[in-house]
């Protein structure tokens, strides 16, 4: 009987390893396919990067020796097996706009747009779950028709008019809030640990300068939260009032089981399935979804990184930005994958 | 003795409905008696039991001129008042085994919610494992651990008789406990429920489209056609002679081991009843026009009290045989 058990034991620890290493070579697959697709667009496309990096007033001698410079010249094969060679080694290669590596490009942008995903993120998710559990709780009353109100301008109005009329009313003519950019370093004396403004200042513990760090996030946090706050609620909503609906829940009421009970430890757990999920692709589709946002309020981050390389057709820059997004998206939806055993244990045993 | 649930009366109404699910039933529980309430689907039998415990959506009306169980109003009582009875002394069972139990959590931390409610945890710890071994649920300790998907169906309803009998309640409602359990299992359990009443003078209540099922326990039948009492009586003078009907209809469409199969009952006619008639007058063979114009009244005859205009023929004459 023990050895039985411990067997299954030693069975499942080693099929949990197998399962680790699966997905880990899952996210390695589709990661490569990303980047190899956007490899061959970005040679496709009809714009010369050579003739681009020379600049507009360079001869045809000098764009030759760029493109042979950058490797341009050689067969796409060629191309592609050195370019899969340098990101091994972490090389990604140098911007043609700010001629730096784009890797620090990345690194300086990141935590700017990492302050932005995480402050928005953690307020739409948390407020979004309690709004949805309070309508799905109580589903009659004023309250409701704020909150329909609210998800129907959350899922109808789009991102940039929402940031937009922000600006305009509340940085323009109220000026309570900056128009653009993030927080400030130069002059404060506050040293740059994170590189997120919010976080940094906090570090310091002075009041005055982490209120300043608040007064530029607000902004672009709040046109965030009020776009991607409605699906978070509507959906914890109707997925609650779908359980609370279930036959087992009639069960516990007639067991006189009290109602708060019901609602948050049996119907909760079952109703947040389809929210984690929501939820998983929103963290993954962040770092694209802030690009208007950064755009609009001159956000220097991933986002505004990102466009300017578009526009300006800065092939490694594009790159690296394809290859990072890929990255995020496939390695949070793994994560999200596993926090479904937990809500639902027949997944635990069935795996 | 005094009857423990005494129902007058009894109409409920789901909004936006023509015509109430259930109109005008009455009949009286004594405790530790046992009465079932039969009838097809969509008769009102489940209204009737939901109705009792008060666990219809709020927007469903429930009306009566007598609802008392244990000298208590049931639907003059408060929300505490109503979630401590039925913590305490009405206890309920109902028909799908698997939709009963929260796939997420183990039984032990549901029917621990139970006792809970109740005030009883852990007074009653002891109890319920020995109820729980009673039922047929070996090793109960080890087995409360476990999620319902472990468990068959037939161990589930087990399972839910020990969670609602370990509160000792003296009214159990039981909503087709065994309609989805195998023929043995339905056996068994139906002799656990009968024996565990007899011991704590459990008043229940059976509610059962199966008169197969309800002969072997019930001492009082009550059969309920579109929400309407149509015959109720002791179980066994039913059984002999049924005058209404639909009774006979319902008795002769119980398969039987042997002899040739029995004609079923015509289908249930779409629409609405005919207004002021017999509510069986459009499915009725020996329906008159009497019958379509002229709701019959109950009348005792022969020991059971019969809705039917032309009760004496019938039972002379049976429409159907059974």
């Amino acid at each position: 009987m023990t050895d039985n058990r411990e067997r299954t034991m030693r069975l499942r620890a080693g099929s949990r390893l197998l399962r680790l290493l699966a997905s880990l070579m899952w996210i390695l697959l589709v990661v490569w396919v990303a980047v190899s697709v956007t490899f061959v667009l970005s040679r496709i496309v009809p714009a010369d990067p050579a003739r681009l990096a020379a600049g507009l007033d360079a001869g045809p001698e000098q764009v030759a020796e760029v493109r042979a410079e950058m490797g341009l010249d050689q067969p796409l094969a060629a191309q592609y097996g050195r370019y899969l060679g340098d990101l091994i080694t972490g090389d990604l290669g140098r911007s043609l706009q700010t001629r730096q590596p784009v890797i620090d490009d990345l690194l300086t942008a990141l935590p700017a747009s990492l302050e932005l995903i995480l402050a928005s993120y953690l307020i739409y998710a948390v407020i979004g779950i309690l709004a949805g559990i309070a309508w799905a709780y109580w589903p009659r009353g004023p309250h409701t028709l704020l909150l329909r109100f609210g998800a129907v301008i959350g899922v109808a109005v789009p991102v940039f008019w929402v940031g937009l009329v922000l600006q305009v009313v509340f940085a323009g003519k109220l000026q309570w809030f900056p128009v653009a950019g993030n927080f400030d370093f130069e002059g404060t004396g506050v040293p740059k640990v994170t590189g997120m403004g919010l976080v940094d200042t906090a570090l310091t513990g002075q009041l005055p300068l982490i209120g300043e760090a608040l007064r530029t996030l607000a902004l672009p946090v709040v046109t965030l939260v009020v776009t991607h706050l409605a699906v978070t609620m509507t959906l914890m909503r109707s997925s609650l009032e779908e359980q609370l609906k279930r036959p087992y829940v009639r069960t516990a009421r007639a067991r006189g089981v009290k109602e708060r009970r019901i609602v948050f430890v049996d119907a909760l757990r079952n109703s947040l399935n389809p929210v984690v999920t929501m939820l998983g692709l929103q963290l993954g589709w962040s770092l694209g979804g802030v690009v208007i946002v950064e755009v609009i309020f001159s956000w220097p981050g991933f986002g505004l990184y990102a466009y300017q390389a578009f526009s300006a057709f800065d092939y490694n820059a594009i790159m690296a930005i394809t290859l990072l997004s890929t990255v995020v998206f496939v390695t949070v939806n793994a994560l999200v994958g596993m926090i479904y055993p937990m809500l639902d244990p027949r997944l635990k045993e069935a795996r | 003795m005094s009857p423990i649930l005494s129902v007058r009366g009894l109409t409920v109404c789901y909004p936006n409905a023509d015509q109430p699910a259930v109109d005008g039933v009455g009949f009286d529980l004594e405790p530790g008696a046992t009465i079932a309430v039969v009838g097809e689907s969509g008769s009102g039998k489940s209204t009737v039991a939901l109705a009792l415990s008060r666990l219809l959506n709020p927007a469903v009306s429930i009306r009566a001129d007598a609802l008392t169980f244990e000298g208590r109003d049931l639907l003059g009582l408060r929300r505490e008042a109503l979630r401590r009875l039925r913590a305490r002394r009405i206890a309920m069972i109902f028909q799908s085994p698997f939709g009963s139990w929260n796939p997420s959590r183990t039984i032990g931390a549901q029917l621990v919610d139970g006792l809970r409610a109740a005030g009883l945890w852990p007074d009653r710890r002891e109890r319920l494992l020995e109820l729980l071994k009673r039922v047929g649920i070996d090793d109960p300790e080890r087995r409360l651990g476990d999620y319902p998907h472990r468990f068959s169906g037939g161990m589930l309803q087990r399972a839910m008789i020990a969670g609602a009998l370990v509160t000792e309640p003296s009214l159990l409602v039981a909503d087709e406990p065994t309609s989805a359990l195998d023929a043995t299992v339905q056996a068994e359990i139906l002799e656990i429920l009968d024996e565990l009443r007899k011991e704590q003078n459990l008043a229940l209540m059976l509610i059962s489209h199966d008169l197969g099922v309800v002969a072997r326990v019930a001492q009082h039948t009550l059969v309920l056609y579109r929400g309407q009492v149509v015959e109720s009586g002791p179980t066994a003078a039913l059984y002999r002679h049924a005058g209404h009907p639909y009774t006979q209809g319902l008795l002769a469409a119980v398969p039987r081991l042997e002899g040739p199969r029995k004609t079923p009952l015509p289908a249930m006619p779409q629409g609405t009843a005919t207004r002021g008639g017999c509510v069986f007058a459009s499915r009725c063979p020996r329906a008159e026009d009497l019958c379509r114009t002229s709701a019959p009244s109950p009348r005792h005859l022969n020991g059971t009290d019969v809705a039917c205009h032309f009760a004496e023929d019938v039972r002379r004459e049976p429409i159907w045989r059974w």
